[in-house]
């Protein structure tokens, strides 16, 4: 946690784009609810998914997931979430967490190429996010000026996910 | 219910991202409208036409078909919001949205990209790939240049 995290790419024309760690959020869940859906397609069943707790740790924010107070609306294939934080200096913050489903092969442990639509081996899913945020006027206010994309883990046994955040640079 | 207490997570660690340059696009657009609405400026560019180009993705923009709505801020940031149809060299049609904020003061340009692409086609991948982009905008006003990464 000490080794801020940071990944940089360039294009051919000359852009670079870097990602720097921000920070993560644990969120503990206790239950998860799930509607089918008439839409079909991609969206089979909604889902309902309320945190009852977490943390929030990192370089950049360090506070609480309030409990209760927001979820995951998500839909198959990718999740939609509201939940207020809490830093330590009691600034609350309203994330959206809008977020892909990620294709993973559990054999070797690597993403699968975003160009292979149907793969045959194991997969497990994880995901990718791109959140934004509202905070107060004051020492985050930067978070709502920036744009962020980071990545999620779901573990069983207490159930829980882990996400993290990258400031895009 | 009860109090929730926390456990102590054994999972506090960063995992990894990673970078894959994807595409480009030169977009033709028209010069930025400004119209002061109740929630700040609504910036209007409507998008003319435009190429892809990139290891991932080629084809052209269609032609009129969207335009970048940003929203500025008291803050100074504007809340990008962009919408346009492509054609790739396929022959495919897409839909393309970018969410994101532009910082004038500091030249600042960031979104992500999320798209529809028809479901079994060769494009199909876009539809669940997280993907993050930067702007440039043209000197003339009239021009911005999209380059967009996939974060695997």
């Amino acid at each position: 946690m000490d080794i801020p995290v940071e990944v940089t790419a360039g294009a051919d024309n000359g852009e670079v784009i870097r990602l720097r760690h921000a920070f993560s959020l644990s969120l503990f869940f206790n239950e998860r609810i799930r509607i089918e859906s008439a839409y079909g397609g991609a969206r089979t069943h909604r889902s309902y998914v309320a945190p009852v707790g977490g943390e929030v740790f990192g370089p950049r924010l360090q506070g609480k997931v309030l409990p209760l107070a927001g979820a995951d609306y998500g839909f198959s294939r990718g999740f939609d979430a509201h939940y207020m934080l809490q830093a330590d200096d009691g600034a609350l913050i309203y994330i959206r967490n809008r977020g892909l489903m990620r294709r993973w092969d559990l054999d070797t442990g690597e993403a699968l190429s975003p160009t292979e639509p149907n793969p045959d081996s194991p997969i497990r899913r994880t995901m990718r996010v791109a959140p934004f945020f509202d905070a107060p006027t004051g020492p985050h206010d930067w978070m709502n000026r920036t744009v962020f994309v980071g990545h999620g883990h779901r573990y069983p046994d207490p159930d829980h996910s882990i996400f993290t955040y990258y400031e895009v640079l | 219910m009860t109090e929730f207490s926390v456990p102590e997570t054994q999972t506090k660690k960063v995992g990894e991202v990673v970078l894959q340059p994807a595409f480009r696009i030169m977009a033709q657009v028209e010069k930025e409208q400004i119209t002061p609405t109740s929630r700040g400026d609504r910036l209007f560019q409507r998008i003319i036409g435009g190429t892809m180009s990139g290891p991932l993705l080629n084809g052209t923009l269609h032609p009129r078909s969207g335009g970048e709505f940003g929203l500025g801020r008291d803050d100074g940031a504007i809340e990008l919001n962009t919408h346009f149809m492509a054609r790739t060299e396929h022959g495919e049609m897409l839909y393309v949205t970018h969410t994101g904020i532009r910082r004038d003061a500091d030249g600042y340009y960031r979104f992500t990209a999320y798209f529809d692409s028809e479901g079994d086609g060769p494009h199909a991948w876009l539809n669940d790939t997280l993907v993050v982009g930067t702007g440039r905008l043209g000197q003339s006003g009239e021009d911005i240049e999209f380059t967009y990464f996939v974060v695997a």
